[in-house]
C-alpha cells in the first residue's frame, strides 16, 4: 500500500489550471499555472496549502522551541524567517506556528520531537489552507473584502476577517506578497471570492514555483502523468 | 428636432464640451445637448420649462435647485428608475420618461388630482377608507397604485457593485473654496487627504456664484491647480458622503460603489442648501432657487428665461442679479423682504445696471400661463408682522422668478457624528456648538458665508486636523466671525387664501397642511414630521425641514432652538440599493471530503454554514429520494455505512486544569473519566436550558478532546474562551474543527472494515463502547472513538484534514467486501431517531431543560458548580411540565401526514409539539418524538396530534429507544447478517 497523500482543500478549484503539477511536501501541487503572468507586478493568487505547519502552545512552548534551536519572534504577532523559505509566527503570548517552505522539514521534525506533548507544551494540529496574493493591485483586492488598511506599512501578522471569514494575513515584508492562512473548511469560499475580484482586476492564478522557485524541480505527480498521457 | 434657443455663447469655466453634440430622447421627443450637460440643462436649453410632475397632486414642476435635489424631475431610462435629471449626464441613446405620470408628462391623466386638493388634506388616508372595513382592500389597491414614484424594473440585470474599504488621514467633505483650502492646509503638513464632492467637478460655489468677481475666478483656478498638483490629495468628484458612523467611518457613494472610508480626521465643508420661500405658486415651472439659475448660467451656459424677478433677503440675491444681467436677462425687479434692503458696493452695482429694487416687498403670488408655467408675479410690501399690504400690490410679467432668501447648513453628517448644534441669530442658522473629537466643520456649514472668510476657515480646519494627527505643532487661528447682515431670512413664509404655497415639494405639503398638523396636536417636530410626512420624501427635507421648523416655532411661539430639528440618520441622501448590497458574501464551509461527496453525486444540504451530503446518488432520477435514504439506513443496520462527521465542532482542551474547566462548563463529571474513555458533554446556559451536547474524550490526564454540534461549535468555543479567562484556570482551548477530518464508520461490519486499516487492537476488550484511542489508520495518525449515535457498532475516526480524502477512500475500499455504503444526514437522522436519541436544536428549543429531554441522568447535581446548576436545582424541584416522548402512528389508512412542529392536543389545549418524525424502514412504521404532558408519557397510551389539514390523528406512545432497547447492536454483540 502506498503512503497516503495530503490533499489541498483547493485542489478541485485548480483543476484544469495546472500547466505543471508536482508533489510538494506530500501534496499534489500546481507549481505552474496555465497563462501565468510573468511579471511580479501582475495580480495573482496561488494555493500554498502544501507548505506544512507545526503548531504549538502552552506556557512552556517558547522555551521548548528555543531548546530546539528555533529562532522565535519576540513580539506577539511577530514573524521570524527560518531559512531557506520557512517561517515562525508568534500567534499569541504562548502560541507559535512553524511553517516550512517547499523543501524544509522543520515542521515535521518538531512534530516528531514533541509527540503528543509535554507538561506545559502542547502540539496543535494546523491544517489551514494558505493563499498567496501578489501584485500591485493586491491591496485593492483586500480593500474589497477587509476593513484593515493593508496599505499602511506593517510587518506583523493581522488576525482579521476576509469576506466574512476569519483569517490570518501576513503583509509583504521579507517576501513581496500577502500570505493568507484560513481554516481549510472556508478555503474554497475564500478562494472563489478572491479569484472573482482578482479576475475583475485582470489578474489570474499562479503556481507555487512562481513564489518559491525551489519547488520547480520537483517530480511530476501521478495525476499529472495521467493527464499527460490522455 | 428642437432648437436650442437658450444656449449662451461659450463662457469661461463652463462644464460642457461644445465639440460633442449628444442626442437623447425625453418623453418620446429627440433633444440635443452637449457632452457635460445634464438632462435638465439640456432640456432647459431646448426651451422646456415643465420637466416633471409632483408626487401627490401631479402639478407641473421644473428646475428648483439643479443641485441633485430636484426630486420632482426624476426620470426612468427603461431599466433604472428615479434618476435625478438635474444631475444625470446625457448620453447618446438615452430614452427617458418622466416618472409618476399616467400617459406622459404633458397629458398626465392624474393631473386632475390637483383640482381635488381640498378633499385630500394631509393625513386624509389615516382618517378615511378604513370604514367600512370591507372596502379597505379596494381603497388600498387604488392608493398604492397612485402612490410612489418610479416603478422597479424586475427584469433589470443584476450588476455587482463591490463595496470597498478605504483609508485616509483626513477626509474633507466638500470641494468648495472651504474644502479645497482645508485639504491643502492638511496636505501641506503631510497628511494623506481625500476630498469627496457630489458634483461632477470641484469648486463648489466658485463654479457658479462668482457674480462677475474676477478674483473669485482666480481663487478657484489657484485652488484647483494646487489640489491637482498635490501628491497627498485624492480628489473624488461625483462622490457623496452619505452617512457618518462611529470612529470617523464615512460612507462614500459614487456611481459604481460604496466606499467605507475610515478617516483619522473628518472636515465637514459641505456648505449649505439654498432654501425656497413659501408663497402662492412657488412651485410653478419658472420659479427656482437663485443658485439653481446660476448653475444653469455658469456650468451649462443656459439662459433659462428672458425676464426675471428676484425675491431677495440677502446679498446673494444681488450677486445673482448681476449674473443675470451679464447673461442678457432682464431683471424686472428685486423684491427685497428686508426693509433696509442691501447697502454698499453690491447694491450700487445693481442699481447702476438699472435694476429696480423694491425694499420691504415680497411676492404675494405667482401666476401661470395657459401652459401652466410662470407668466408673472404680484409683489406687494410686507408689514413688520409679515402680512402683505395688498393695497399697494403690483403685477409684473416675467418668465423667471428666483428665490434668494436664505440657506440651511448641510449639517446632516455633523448631526450624525454627534455634533451639538446651536441656532445663531447673527446668521439665522444652526451652527456647530460642540464638535466630537476628530471632526471639524468649516465654511458655510459653520456659519461662515463670506468667500475670503471661508478660505480662512478652511485653512483653520486643515491646520486643526493636522495638529490632531501630530503633523503640525503651530498655532491654529481662531474661527472667522460672520460680518454684515444675515444671509438668511428668519421667516420667508407667507399665507395665501388659495393655498398652493408649498413647504415641501417632495410630498406636496402646503403651509396649511403643517398648520393643520399643529392644530391636531402634532406640534412636536418629530410628530409633525411623521404625521405630515414633511422631510420624508426623496430629498429628505433639504428644502423643507428648516421652513417646517420655522412654521412650528412660530405656531408654538417658541424659539427655533427650543423647537429643535428632526433626527438626521444615515443615509441623508438616497443611495441605490445595489450599492448597499455590494458583492454577496455568503461564507460557506466544506469538509475536506466534499469533493468525494460531489463525485458520488451527493445532494447537499445547508446545515448552518456547512454543506453536508443529505443523500447520495441523487442524480438517479428514477429512484425517489426517500428510497435512496432508506437504502442507506438499511445498509447501516445490516452491513456497514460511512458518514462524514467533519462538521462537528472539535476542541482540544489541554492543561492541568482541563478537567476542572470541563466540570464547570458541562453538567456531568469529568475529573473521574478514565484515560481512554469518553463521556457525554451536555451543556446548559445559566437558566438551565440545554444549549449543546457532544462527547468529551480523555486522551491524557491533561488532555480532553471535546466535540460540539455542527451549528453551535463557534458559540461553544467563544463561550469557553470567555469563561477560561474569567476563571483564570491553567488550561488552553484550541479550535480543531477545521483541522480534523472526521468520519463515522457504523454498522455490524464496521469493526471488520476498520481492522483492515489498522494494526491497533480494536476489539471490545481494548476499545469497548465509550472507549477512545489513538492509532494509525491507513497509515495516518488517528483518534478513534467507539460511539453509538446511530445505534450500531460504530467508530469515529478523526484524522488530520489534509489526509481526510485519502483515509476516506481507503475505508471505502476496505469496506467494499462488506457492501459499505456512504450515508448522508437524512439517513443519520432516521437512524438516531430509531435509537431514540434527541438532537439538541431539533428536539429541543430555547426553553428546553434536561429534565424535559429525560437527560436528568447527565446532571452531576452534587458538583460544587457548573453553569446552570442553580436554575436546574429549582427546575428539578418544580418538575417537568412537558416531556419528550416517543410515538408511532398506527396503520389506520389516515392520509393526513404528521410533520415536525405539528401540535400535540389534549382536551382541546396545546400541550406539546412533534420534534422529529420519519418512516423507519427497520421498524416498518412511522415513528417520532414529541413533547407531551408528563401524565401522557405512558407506553401504549394514545395522544392526539393535529396533522395536515387540521386532522386530529391518534398516535401511540412508545418506550424509547424504538430500536435495540438492550443496546446489543452498538455493543457489537448482535448477530451478523450475510452481505452479498
Amino acid at each position: 500500500m502506498t503512503d497516503p497523500m495530503r490533499t489541498s482543500p483547493l485542489s478541485q478549484q485548480l483543476e484544469g489550471q495546472a500547466a505543471r503539477l508536482a508533489v510538494v511536501q506530500e501534496m499534489n501541487t500546481v507549481v505552474e499555472a496555465r497563462n501565468e503572468a510573468e511579471s511580479s507586478a501582475a495580480l495573482t493568487l496561488c494555493d500554498a496549502s502544501a507548505l506544512p505547519r507545526f503548531g504549538i502552545c502552552g506556557p512552556r512552548a517558547a522555551r521548548w522551541l528555543t531548546d530546539q534551536a528555533v529562532a522565535l519572534p519576540r513580539a506577539v504577532l511577530g514573524t521570524q524567517a527560518l531559512p531557506p523559505d520557512g517561517l515562525c509566527l508568534r500567534t499569541g503570548e504562548a502560541e507559535f506556528i512553524v511553517e516550512d517552505g517547499p523543501e524544509g522539514s522543520a515542521a515535521s521534525d518538531l512534530a516528531r520531537a514533541l509527540g503528543c506533548g509535554l507538561d506545559g507544551v502542547y502540539p496543535v494540529l494546523r491544517q489551514d489552507a494558505q493563499i498567496l496574493l501578489r501584485g500591485e493591485q493586491a491591496c485593492d483586492v483586500l480593500a474589497q473584502v477587509c476593513a484593515v488598511n493593508f496599505r499602511a506599512p506593517g510587518e506583523r501578522l493581522v488576525f482579521t476577517r476576509l469576506a466574512g471569514v476569519s483569517c490570518a494575513v501576513l503583509p509583504p515584508a521579507s517576501q513581496p506578497w500577502f500570505r493568507i492562512w484560513i481554516d481549510a473548511t472556508h478555503a474554497v469560499y475564500l478562494w472563489q471570492t478572491l479569484l472573482q475580484i482578482v479576475r475583475e482586476l485582470d489578474g489570474g492564478v499562479s503556481g507555487l514555483a512562481s513564489f518559491f522557485p525551489r519547488c520547480s524541480h520537483r517530480s511530476k505527480s501521478p495525476a499529472h502523468t495521467k493527464e499527460q498521457t490522455k | 428636432m428642437t432648437d436650442v434657443p437658450a444656449r449662451l455663447p461659450a463662457r469661461s469655466g463652463e462644464w460642457i464640451d461644445r465639440d460633442r453634440v449628444v442626442e437623447f430622447r425625453f418623453e418620446g421627443q429627440v433633444y440635443r445637448g452637449y457632452a457635460g450637460d445634464t438632462v435638465t440643462s439640456a432640456l432647459v436649453a431646448a426651451g422646456r420649462r415643465t420637466l416633471g410632475r409632483s408626487f401627490k397632486y401631479h402639478r407641473q414642476r421644473g428646475v428648483l435647485s439643479l443641485a441633485n435635489h430636484d426630486v420632482n424631475v426624476m426620470v426612468d431610462d427603461g431599466q433604472r428608475t428615479n434618476l435625478r435629471a438635474d444631475v444625470l449626464p446625457i448620453s447618446a441613446g438615452l430614452e427617458l420618461q418622466a416618472v409618476n405620470t399616467k400617459g406622459g408628462l404633458t397629458g398626465d391623466r392624474h393631473r386632475h388630482i390637483n383640482r381635488m386638493a381640498k378633499l385630500l388634506p394631509v393625513g386624509f388616508y389615516y382618517k378615511t377608507f378604513h370604514r367600512p372595513r370591507r372596502l379597505f382592500p379596494f381603497w388600498e389597491r387604488r392608493i398604492r397604485a397612485l402612490a410612489g414614484l418610479g416603478t422597479i424594473k424586475r427584469d433589470a440585470p443584476r450588476v455587482e457593485t463591490p463595496k470597498r474599504y478605504d483609508f485616509c488621514d483626513v477626509l474633507v467633505i466638500g470641494a468648495g473654496p472651504t474644502g479645497l483650502s482645508a485639504a491643502l492646509a492638511a496636505a501641506n503638513n503631510g497628511a494623506q487627504v481625500v476630498i469627496a464632492d457630489e458634483n461632477a467637478r470641484a469648486g463648489g460655489s466658485l463654479t457658479h456664484q462668482w457674480a462677475g468677481d474676477a478674483e473669485a475666478v482666480e481663487i478657484r483656478e489657484r485652488l484647483l491647480s494646487a489640489v491637482d498638483a498635490h501628491e497627498n490629495i485624492d480628489l473624488r468628484t461625483g462622490t457623496t458622503a452619505a452617512g457618518y458612523y462611529a470612529d470617523n467611518w464615512v460612507a462614500l457613494v459614487d456611481d459604481i460603489r460604496l466606499s467605507k472610508m475610515r478617516a483619522g480626521q473628518v472636515i465637514v465643508a459641505s456648505g449649505c442648501f439654498e432654501q425656497p420661500a413659501v408663497f402662492h405658486g412657488n412651485d410653478l415651472p419658472g420659479v427656482m432657487l437663485g443658485s439653481g439659475a446660476q448653475r444653469l448660467l455658469h456650468r451649462y451656459a443656459v439662459r433659462p428665461f428672458q425676464r426675471a424677478v428676484i425675491l431677495a433677503a440677502n446679498s446673494d440675491a444681488y450677486r445673482l442679479a448681476l449674473d443675470l444681467v451679464a447673461a442678457g436677462i432682464e431683471v424686472a425687479t428685486i423684491a427685497d423682504l428686508r426693509t433696509e434692503g442691501e447697502t454698499g458696493p453690491l447694491a450700487e452695482r445693481v442699481t447702476a445696471e438699472g435694476v429696480v429694487v423694491r425694499r420691504g416687498c415680497g411676492v404675494y403670488e405667482a401666476h401661470a400661463d395657459k401652459n401652466g408655467e410662470l407668466s408673472g408675479v404680484v409683489v406687494a410690501p410686507v408689514t413688520a408682522e409679515g402680512e402683505f399690504d395688498l393695497g399697494r400690490q403690483e403685477s409684473i410679467s416675467c418668465d423667471g422668478l428666483l428665490m434668494s432668501v436664505g440657506w440651511t447648513p448641510a449639517a446632516n453628517l455633523l448631526y450624525q457624528a454627534g455634533t451639538k448644534m446651536d441656532y445663531a441669530d447673527a446668521v439665522q442658522q444652526f451652527v456647530p456648538a460642540e464638535l466630537p473629537d476628530n471632526v471639524h466643520a468649516a465654511g458655510r456649514v459653520n456659519g461662515v458665508h463670506d468667500l475670503r472668510q471661508q478660505l480662512a476657515d478652511g485653512e483653520r480646519a486643515g491646520l486643526a486636523a493636522s495638529l490632531a494627527l501630530g503633523l503640525y505643532s503651530g498655532e491654529v487661528p481662531e474661527q472667522p466671525r460672520h460680518e454684515g447682515g444675515s444671509p438668511n431670512h428668519p421667516y420667508p413664509i407667507f399665507d395665501h387664501p388659495k393655498g398652493k404655497n408649498f413647504v415641501d415639494f417632495d410630498e406636496d405639503l402646503q403651509l396649511k397642511d403643517l398648520l393643520n398638523a399643529c392644530q391636531e396636536g402634532f406640534d412636536n417636530i418629530e410628530l409633525m414630521k411623521r404625521y405630515s410626512t414633511v422631510g420624508m420624501g426623496p430629498s429628505q427635507g433639504k428644502h423643507s425641514n428648516m421652513n417646517a421648523v420655522r412654521i412650528l416655532a412660530r405656531h408654538r411661539g417658541q424659539s427655533i432652538m427650543a423647537t429643535g430639528t428632526t433626527t438626521a440618520r444615515p443615509y441623508f441622501h438616497p443611495v441605490p440599493l445595489k450599492l448597499l448590497a455590494g458583492r454577496s458574501f455568503n461564507p460557506e464551509r466544506r469538509t475536506s471530503l466534499h469533493e468525494w461527496h460531489r463525485a458520488a453525486d451527493a445532494r447537499f444540504v445547508h446545515v448552518g454554514d456547512w454543506l453536508r451530503p443529505e443523500v447520495y446518488g441523487a442524480a438517479d432520477t428514477n429512484r425517489p429520494l426517500n428510497e435512496l435514504v432508506l437504502k442507506e439506513v438499511t445498509a447501516v443496520r445490516r452491513a456497514v455505512g460511512l458518514i462524514d462527521v467533519g462538521t462537528l465542532g472539535k476542541l482540544d482542551i489541554r492543561g492541568p486544569d482541563a478537567a476542572e474547566f470541563l466540570e464547570r462548563i458541562y453538567t456531568g463529571r469529568f475529573s473521574n473519566v478514565k484515560h481512554g474513555r469518553m463521556t457525554l458533554a451536555l451543556r446548559c446556559d445559566e437558566s438551565g436550558v440545554v444549549t449543546d451536547d457532544g462527547i468529551a474524550a480523555r486522551f491524557a490526564g491533561d488532555h480532553f478532546y471535546v466535540t460540539a454540534s455542527t451549528t453551535r461549535s463557534g458559540a461553544v468555543l467563544q463561550d469557553m474562551q470567555h469563561w477560561l479567562m474569567r476563571w483564570g484556570l491553567d488550561a488552553t482551548v484550541v479550535n480543531a474543527t477545521g483541522h480534523f477530518a472526521a468520519m463515522n464508520l457504523a454498522g455490524p461490519y464496521s469493526r471488520h472494515v476498520l481492522a483492515e486499516l489498522t494494526s491497533a487492537d480494536i476489539s471490545d476488550d481494548s476499545l469497548p463502547f465509550g472507549g477512545v484511542a489513538t492509532a494509525t489508520v491507513a497509515g495516518v495518525p488517528a483518534r478513534l472513538m467507539r460511539v453509538g449515535f446511530v445505534g450500531e457498532l460504530g467508530f469515529e475516526i478523526h484524522v488530520p484534514a489534509q489526509f481526510g480524502p485519502a483515509v476516506w477512500e481507503r475505508v471505502m475500499a476496505a469496506g467494499k467486501q462488506f457492501d459499505i455504503c456512504p450515508f448522508g444526514v437524512e439517513a443519520q437522522r432516521i437512524l438516531r431517531l430509531e435509537k431514540g436519541i434527541p438532537i439538541v436544536g431539533q428536539d429541543s428549543d430555547g426553553l428546553t431543560n434536561p429534565f424535559e429531554m429525560d437527560m436528568g441522568w447527565a446532571l452531576a447535581m452534587s458538583k460544587p458548580f457548573f453553569i446552570g446548576q442553580r436554575s436546574l436545582q429549582i427546575l428539578q424541584r418544580r418538575g417537568a411540565e412537558r416531556v419528550l416522548a416517543g410515538f408511532s402512528l398506527p396503520r389506520d389508512g389516515n392520509a393526513a401526514q404528521v410533520r415536525e412542529s405539528h401540535l400535540v392536543i389534549r382536551d382541546g389545549e396545546i400541550v406539546g409539539r412533534v420534534t422529529s418524525v420519519a418512516y423507519s424502514p427497520t421498524l416498518d412504521r412511522i415513528i417520532g418524538l414529541a413533547y407531551v404532558a408528563p401524565a401522557q408519557n405512558l407506553p401504549e397510551s394514545t395522544v392526539k396530534i393535529r396533522a395536515d389539514g387540521g386532522v386530529l390523528r391518534s398516535a401511540t406512545v412508545e418506550r424509547l429507544p424504538f430500536y435495540d432497547p438492550d443496546d446489543l447492536a452498538q455493543a457489537g454483540v448482535a448477530s451478523l447478517q450475510e452481505v452479498s
